[in-house]
């Protein structure tokens, strides 16, 4: 069967989130597409139409999964059965990256379903290592670890999450993905600097990068406070910011996430192919930029 | 995998000296703390969680309270759409709500959560005019086991004649895992059609006591299923032999029909194989 696929690795372009919506479209069509994410909650059933869909996908696109229950920054111990249903979405389909949050979702018994943010100390940080070493020696692979999108402030904070996700980094050995969207939106969201977020950014462990779409509000003291939605297009100076971003961490593996509001194929198809045109100007550019560096030295 | 290097020293030393004690528990209290109020709107804003001015913010600790409530609720209206149909979008939001406090997930996987929505329903006392809302969401939940059941290829619809017809009665009939036998007093393939816009097969007069739900490839079967027909369906999914079960349900069905029985099960594709008893 998997001799049957394409390979695994994720091209340095666009690619979506899978929809249930889009399975046949993609079937009919075979659309030009980098590759697809899904989430790995949504293909833990034993069987059924959601394998069926994915099994023939996966053998003409390269995919990426990406768990949103694993609670990675939670202060209990992992779910064992749920890291070991996780294995088994991975062992199945091969993706050539796995990725979760810097967040939590768990705590005590209960599933909250949302990705809920953690002061950033010594003791969330050992906890996070210790969550992170788990998971990459249970599915024997490294994971990408995903910067949170953040509508509160937390006092007891002593890291800047740039340098915690450092220090994350050096400590286990995963890679990150950077949600460009999320940085815009917590950086907005705290009264900070989105572009001073990029360039503080361990930037030479990002593999994959995310783009969504977040919802405009306004907090009770007036300030802005944006809400990480992926229920439409991805904002402008949203696209900027990633922009810059390519322009530090080189062209790769871009996300569209849109999640909510699902919008026609050809719709999340065009925000895709919009990554593939920055990544293309970036590469344009720099190869420009090397050209001119050698005749000056050919001139000299 | 291969051996993972032995770093336990490490990690135990880490975990035993590298944090003190009383950091652990604040840091569990602000774990609790933080959970304790996304799903009760009584609880106030944590402590130390906090907006640009520094202070408790209740709009912002309020995204996640909604985001909370307002997922699942979604979660719980893409399980049970009839349900959704049938009481209305705001007392199904207001219902569900009332559910997820009292049994909140406890993994994940949504797609697994709402088992004891149809037992909440029936005992909810303002519910109590309309009996058949917890058997619409038990249908539901059967149907959403049917659909991310494992996958099994359904018995060739020439299989019988490949069995000695002197032993048929020593048949034993293995279903395919992805199955359930739902009953009801209530018309559930009529308010199925209305409210999720998919026909239950052979639907009579006679044949709506039960409905059995399967998968024999991708898509979802309903095939409505007179009394005796349910009950022999019963037997043979429980491992009895089609002699077995055939007396049982002739006993007590004076019109039973065999064949017809059979052959309505079998155009199901609800059997994964068959076997001779020795
Ligand atoms: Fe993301």
């Amino acid at each position: 069967m998997s001799a049957q696929r394409v390979n695994a690795k994720l091209p340095a372009r666009g690619g979506v989130g899978l929809k249930a919506d889009h399975y046949r479209t993609i079937l009919n069509e075979k659309p030009d597409m980098g590759f697809f994410e899904i989430h790995a909650e949504n293909y833990m059933g034993a069987g059924g139409p959601p394998h069926g869909y994915l099994e023939a996908i996966r053998r003409d696109y390269p995919l990426s999964v990406h768990g949103v229950g694993l609670s990675i920054g939670g202060a209990d111990p992992l779910n064992k059965d749920h890291l070991a249903r996780v294995k088994d979405v991975v062992d199945r389909y091969d993706p050539g990256l796995f990725s979760e949050h810097l967040a939590w979702s768990t705590h005590d018994t209960e599933y909250f379903n949302d990705l809920l943010p953690l002061p950033y100390t010594e003791v969330t940080l050992q906890q996070v290592v210790d969550h992170i070493d788990e998971v990459q020696t249970f599915l024997g692979r490294q994971m990408l670890l995903e910067n949170p999108s953040a509508y509160v402030i937390f006092k007891e904070s002593t890291y800047e999450e740039t340098d915690f996700l450092r220090e994350i980094v050096k400590r286990t050995g995963c890679g990150l993905l950077l949600d460009v969207n999320n940085v815009f939106v917590s950086a907005t969201n705290s009264g900070g600097s989105p572009e001073d977020y990029v360039d503080r950014f361990p930037v030479e462990h990002v593999q994959e990068i995310h783009l969504g779409g977040h919802a405009p509000e306004t907090d009770e003291l007036g300030y802005p406070l944006l809400i990480d939605a992926h229920d439409r297009k991805v904002a402008d100076p949203v696209w900027a910011l990633y922009a810059r971003t390519i322009d530090r961490t080189g062209p790769q593996p871009t996300l569209i996430e849109w999640d909510a509001n699902i919008p026609t194929w050809e719709i999340l198809a065009y925000e895709a192919e919009q990554a593939d045109v920055v990544i293309q100007s970036h590469i344009e550019a720099h190869a420009k930029a090397s050209e001119e560096r050698s005749d000056h030295v050919s001139g000299a | 995998m291969s051996q993972a290097p032995d770093n336990t020293k490490e990690k135990i030393a880490l975990k035993g000296f590298g944090v003190p004690l009383q950091d652990l528990q604040t840091n569990m209290q602000g774990f609790d703390m933080f959970s304790d109020g996304l799903m009760n709107p009584a609880v106030p804003v944590p402590d130390g969680v906090v907006g640009r001015d520094g202070n408790p913010s209740e709009k912002r600790y309020g995204v996640y309270r909604n985001n909370v409530m307002a997922s699942l609720i979604d979660a719980m209206a893409a399980n049970f759409p009839a349900v959704h149909e049938l009481v209305g979008r705001d007392y199904f939001r207001a219902l569900a709500a009332e559910f997820i406090r009292k049994s909140p997930p406890e993994q994940p996987v949504l797609s697994e959560f709402g088992g004891k929505f149809s037992e909440f329903i029936g005992a909810f006392p303002p519910l109590a005019d309309y009996p058949y809302l917890k058997d619409v969401a038990e249908m539901e939940w059967a149907w959403l086991r049917v659909y991310h059941g494992a996958d099994a290829t359904p018995l060739a619809p020439d299989a019988l004649t490949k069995i000695d017809p002197a032993k048929l009665g020593d048949a034993v009939f293995t279903p395919i895992p992805a199955h359930k036998l739902i009953y009801s007093r209530f018309p559930l393939s009529e308010i199925w059609k209305q409210n999720r816009s998919e026909n239950v097969e052979g639907v009579t007069p006679e044949a709506d006591q039960a409905i059995l739900i399967c998968r024999p490839d991708m898509d979802v079967t309903l095939t409505g299923l007179a009394q005796d027909v349910a009950a022999f369906a019963d037997l043979l999914f429980f491992g009895k032999t089609l002699g077995e079960a055939a007396d049982v349900v002739s006993s007590s069905f004076k019109l039973f029909d065999l064949s017809q029985a059979l052959g309505c099960l079998l155009s199901a594709r609800v059997f994964a194989s068959v076997h001779i008893k020795a």
